[in-house]
C-alpha cells in the first residue's frame, strides 16, 4: 500500500471514524481504523461492535492494500504535522506503516486486515431519506429522554417509526417521554419500527453537525440500521425487544394550559434548582397570570422565583425533577411553550406553542 | 411529701393527673413465650421455652425466651438449649416464629401511636413513648401509659410492664420494678433516692466487665456510683464515664426516636445463613427472591426508595464478596430489585459452583424518603395493576401477618428451612 493525500482531509476522515471507537474495548484491534486503498479512493472503517463508521477520502495511489492503524496514534500524528500533504506506505516485512510529510517521518506498528470484523454493506434501496438538519434536530430533542440505565435495554434506545410521509422518534426513561415527528416524502408503504441505541443517534448527530445541507438516507439490514450521509455511513446495531406502548401514556386532553416564555422560564428554573439538592423536587404553583417556583433542601435553604404566565383558572400546585423539566423546555425551539396539566399526579405535556411537531411528557413528583 | 411509691396496676385506676414525667417505657413480659402461650392454650400454665434453633428436637441453639413458669427453674434467654433441657424435664420446647413476634410488635406500636406519634421501637419487646405533646389530651402521662397498657391487654391479650419517668433511662428502670404486669411511675422529685439502693448492674450499659471493676472499688449500688467522682469515671471509661455518672443521678438527655427524629438510614438489607453451604442455583435464587421481598416490604413500610442494589455472598466460609449495581430508578418493589440482584448473582456463577455459599444477602442503598417527593413513572400508568397488587398484599400482611400471603415459589423453602431471614438496618 502506498498513496499520497491531503493531510487535513485524511485527518477529518479519521476523526469521523474515531466516533465509533470506544476506549474501553477489550479487543486491541478495535482501537484501530481499517484503511483500504482502492484505485484513487481510500476506504476507512471503524467499529466498536455496536456502532460502525465507514467513510472515504480521495487519494493518489501507487499501490493498493489494506491495514488496520491505531486510531489515536494516527490522529495525533496527522493533527501535529504541518505539511499540506502526506505519503503513507506499508512496509510489509516490518508490518509497519510509514508516514512521510515534509521533513517528518513516522514508522508505526499496524494490525492486519484479516483480524478486523466485517461491517455490513448498505442495502441498495434506502427506506427513506430526510434532510440533515431536520433529522439532527429531531434526534437532539429526543435522545435526552432515553434512559442511561442498561438494566432496561429497550429504554436506552430511541424508537424510530417510519411510514410513507412521517418519521417519528420516541424515547423514554420512564420518567419522561419525548416524541418528535418530522414530515418526509417517499417513505416506505409499510411502516418500519426499529429501536436504535440513543448513543448511535448522538454520534450520528456529531457527524452531521456542520453539514446542514444534504440528506440522511436510512436503510436496514436484518439487525442493523445504516445511516448514509454524503460519504459517511454510520451503521448501528438495533435493540431487540418491545418498546412500551407510548400512545397509551399520552393523554388525549388537558384541562389546564400554562403558557410561558422559554428563556425566562429556563433562567428561573436554573436559579431555583440551585436550592433543589439531594433529589429534591422543584415546586410550581400557578395562579392567575403568575407562576411561582420554589425549591428547598433541608439544612441548605430555599429559593422562590416568580414569573408572568399566560394562565387563568384555578390554582395548580405541582412538583418536578428540575433536570427533567429543563431538558424538556430547552428542547422546545419556539420562544413560547405550553405546559399542559391535567392533575398534579398525572403526566404533564411540554409543547412548543403553535406546533405539534414535538411533545415532551414529564411525570411530576408526588409530594406526601 | 415525696418518696418513691411503686404503684401496681390495681392501685392506679386514678393515676396522678399531673406527673412531671413524660416518657413511657413498655417492656413486654416474657414476650415470645407469652405470644405463643396466647396462641396455643396447650402451652398455658406450663414451662415453655422458645428456642433459637432450626430444630426444637435438637440440643443445639440457645433459648430466646422462657415463660415465667420456666424462669422459676432458672431458665432464661441466652441459656443453651442443652442446659435448659437438663433442668426442665417436662417443659415444652418450640422454635421461635419471629415473623409473628415482629408482626405483634408492629401491632403494639400501632396501639401506642394512637396516643402519641413519638414512638420508638427500642427492641422487639421494648418501646419508648414520649407523651409530652399529648398528655393534656388524656389527663396526664400516667393515664396515657395506663390506657396503652390496657389496650395491649384487651386487644392483643398480652401483658406489659410499664415504667413512666422523666427520661428514657428512668422510665426503663421503672418498668423493671414490678414485673410482670407492672406499672411504676417515678417522679423527678423521687430521684435520686429511688435509684440509690438499686444494684449498680441495673443501669443499662453496665455489663459484666464493668461490674467486676465496680466490685473491686466497692461500688455496689447506684448510690455508691453517684458518690464516685466524675473525673475518676471519665479517666477510667472515657465518655461513658460521664454518662454513667449522670445515669447514677437519673439524668439522661437522649430523645425518643420517633418517626420525626431524622435517623439517617443508609441501607436496608436481609441475609440468610445457609448452614454448610448450598450450590443449587435455583434454590439460591429462590432464597434471593424471598430476601428481596422482605427488603422491599420493609422499605415500603418505612417509607424509603433506593437505587443501589448489593448482593452479598459468603463462599464456603472462606471469603465474602459483595457486588453492587446502581440503577437509574428509585424503587421499593421486589420486581425491580430482584432482576438486578439475579444479574449480579449470575455473574458470580462460577464462584458459586466452586464454593457453595454459606450466606446470601441482598441490600438496597442510596435511599430517598417517600416524604421528600417521589418521581412518578410513566409506567405507573401502564403497570398500575402491579402497584395495586403490591398495595393489596401489603394490606393483607399488615392485618394478618407476614406469612398470610407469600409467593408460591417460596412455599417449599419456607417449609424446608424453618427459619427466617435475619434483619439488618445499617445506620
Amino acid at each position: 500500500m502506498n498513496f499520497q493525500c491531503d493531510r487535513e482531509k485524511l485527518l477529518e476522515a479519521i476523526q469521523v471514524c474515531q466516533r465509533a471507537i470506544s476506549g474501553k474495548s477489550m479487543l486491541p484491534i478495535l482501537s484501530g481504523i481499517l484503511l483500504k486503498s482502492d484505485k484513487n479512493v481510500l476506504h476507512l472503517s471503524s467499529t466498536d461492535l455496536e456502532i460502525s463508521i465507514r467513510t472515504t477520502v480521495d487519494i493518489l495511489a501507487k499501490d493498493g492494500g489494506a491495514i488496520v492503524v491505531p486510531a489515536r496514534l494516527i490522529s495525533d500524528i496527522l493533527s501535529n504535522l504541518e505539511a499540506p500533504s502526506v505519503e503513507l506506505t506499508l512496509i510489509k516485512e516490518k508490518s509497519q506503516l510509514q508516514i512521510l510529510a515534509g521533513e517528518s517521518k513516522f514508522d508505526i506498528s499496524v494490525y492486519f486486515e484479516e483480524d478486523f470484523p466485517k461491517i455490513p454493506e448498505a442495502a441498495e434501496m434506502p427506506a427513506c431519506a430526510i434532510n440533515n438538519s431536520d433529522f439532527s434536530r429531531a434526534a437532539r430533542e429526543v435522545v435526552k429522554g432515553a434512559s442511561r440505565d442498561d438494566s432496561k435495554p429497550v429504554l436506552t434506545g430511541v424508537l424510530v417509526e417510519i411510514n410513507a410521509d412521517l418519521l417519528r422518534m420516541v424515547a423514554t426513561d420512564s420518567y419522561r417521554l419525548a416524541v418528535c415527528e418530522t414530515k418526509i416524502t417517499g417513505g416506505p408503504a409499510e411502516e418500519i419500527k426499529i429501536i436504535v441505541p440513543a448513543r448511535s443517534l448522538k454520534e450520528l448527530n456529531r457527524v452531521i453537525s456542520g453539514k446542514d445541507n444534504g440528506q440522511v438516507a436510512i436503510s436496514l439490514t436484518e439487525n442493523q440500521v445504516i445511516f448514509r450521509l454524503d460519504n459517511v455511513d454510520l451503521i448501528s446495531r438495533l435493540i431487540d425487544g418491545d418498546f412500551p406502548n407510548y400512545k397509551q401514556i399520552i393523554p388525549d386532553s388537558y384541562e389546564k394550559i400554562i403558557k410561558l416564555n422559554k428563556s425566562k422560564a429556563v433562567a428561573s428554573i436554573k436559579r431555583a434548582a440551585i436550592m433543589a439538592q439531594n433529589n429534591s423536587p422543584i415546586k410550581m404553583t400557578a395562579t392567575n397570570k403568575q407562576v411561582v417556583l420554589s425549591a428547598n433542601t433541608q439544612d441548605v435553604g430555599e429559593a422562590v422565583e416568580k414569573m408572568d404566565a399566560d394562565y387563568s383558572g384555578e390554582e395548580i400546585k405541582i412538583a418536578f425533577n428540575p433536570d427533567y423539566l429543563l431538558d424538556g423546555i430547552t428542547s422546545v425551539d419556539t420562544d413560547e411553550f405550553a405546559l399542559e396539566i391535567r392533575d398534579p399526579l398525572k403526566a404533564v405535556m411540554i409543547k412548543p406553542v403553535g406546533e405539534d411537531r414535538f411533545q415532551y411528557l414529564i411525570m411530576p413528583v408526588r409530594l406526601t | 411529701m415525696t418518696g418513691f411509691i411503686p404503684r401496681d396496676s390495681a392501685a392506679v385506676d386514678s393515676p396522678p393527673l399531673a406527673t412531671a414525667s413524660d416518657i413511657i417505657h413498655l417492656d413486654m413480659d416474657a414476650y415470645f413465650a407469652s405470644v405463643e402461650q396466647r396462641d396455643m392454650p396447650l402451652y398455658r400454665g406450663r414451662p415453655l421455652v422458645v428456642c433459637h434453633t432450626d430444630d426444637p428436637n435438637s440440643l443445639r441453639g440457645v433459648v430466646s425466651a422462657a415463660s415465667y413458669e420456666a424462669r422459676t427453674y432458672g431458665v432464661k434467654a441466652g441459656v443453651s438449649v442443652l442446659e435448659a433441657k437438663k433442668v426442665l424435664k417436662n417443659a415444652i420446647f418450640i422454635a421461635g416464629n419471629y415473623d409473628k413476634y415482629l408482626h405483634t410488635t408492629r401491632q403494639i406500636k400501632e396501639i401506642c401511636r394512637r396516643y402519641s406519634d413519638i414512638v420508638e421501637v427500642y427492641s422487639v419487646d421494648e418501646l419508648f413513648i414520649d407523651a409530652s405533646k399529648v398528655k393534656h389530651l388524656f389527663g396526664g402521662t400516667a393515664r396515657v401509659a395506663l390506657e396503652i397498657k390496657r389496650a395491649i391487654q384487651n386487644e392483643l391479650n398480652l401483658t406489659a410492664s410499664v415504667g413512666v419517668g422523666p427520661n428514657k433511662l428512668v422510665a426503663k428502670m421503672a418498668s423493671e420494678f414490678n414485673k410482670p404486669d407492672g406499672f411504676t411511675v417515678i417522679e423527678p422529685d423521687d430521684l435520686p433516692d429511688v435509684f440509690a439502693p438499686l444494684p449498680v448492674g441495673d443501669i443499662v450499659g453496665v455489663g459484666r466487665r464493668m461490674k467486676r471493676h465496680f466490685d473491686a472499688i466497692g461500688v455496689k449500688t447506684i448510690g455508691d456510683l453517684a458518690d464516685v467522682p466524675v473525673d475518676y469515671l471519665t479517666a477510667k471509661f472515657g465518655i461513658v464515664g460521664a454518662a454513667l455518672h449522670n445515669a447514677s443521678l437519673g439524668i439522661d438527655g437522649s430523645v425518643v426516636a420517633g418517626r420525626q427524629a431524622r435517623e439517617i438510614v443508609k441501607s436496608f438489607g436481609h441475609t440468610h445463613a445457609l448452614g454448610s453451604g448450598i450450590s443449587d442455583k435455583r434454590e439460591l435464587k429462590r432464597l434471593l427472591l424471598g430476601l428481596t421481598e422482605g427488603v422491599a416490604r420493609r422499605m415500603r413500610r418505612e417509607g424509603y426508595y433506593g437505587r443501589a442494589i448489593t448482593l452479598r455472598l459468603s463462599l464456603a466460609r472462606m471469603f465474602s464478596i459483595s457486588r453492587s449495581k446502581t440503577t437509574a430508578y428509585f424503587t421499593q418493589e421486589a420486581k425491580d430489585i430482584y432482576p438486578v440482584a439475579v444479574a449480579l448473582f449470575d455473574r458470580e456463577s462460577e464462584l458459586v459452583e466452586q464454593y457453595p455459599p454459606t450466606l446470601i444477602g441482598v441490600s438496597v442503598s442510596r435511599l430517598i424518603r417517600t416524604e421528600d417527593g417521589i418521581q412518578l413513572s410513566v409506567f405507573d400508568i401502564i403497570e398500575r395493576k402491579n402497584k395495586e397488587l403490591t398495595v393489596a398484599v401489603d394490606a393483607i400482611r399488615d392485618k394478618f401477618g407476614e406469612r398470610a400471603v407469600f409467593r408460591a415459589s417460596l412455599d417449599t423453602w419456607k417449609r424446608q428451612h424453618h427459619t427466617v431471614p435475619r434483619l439488618e438496618v445499617a445506620k
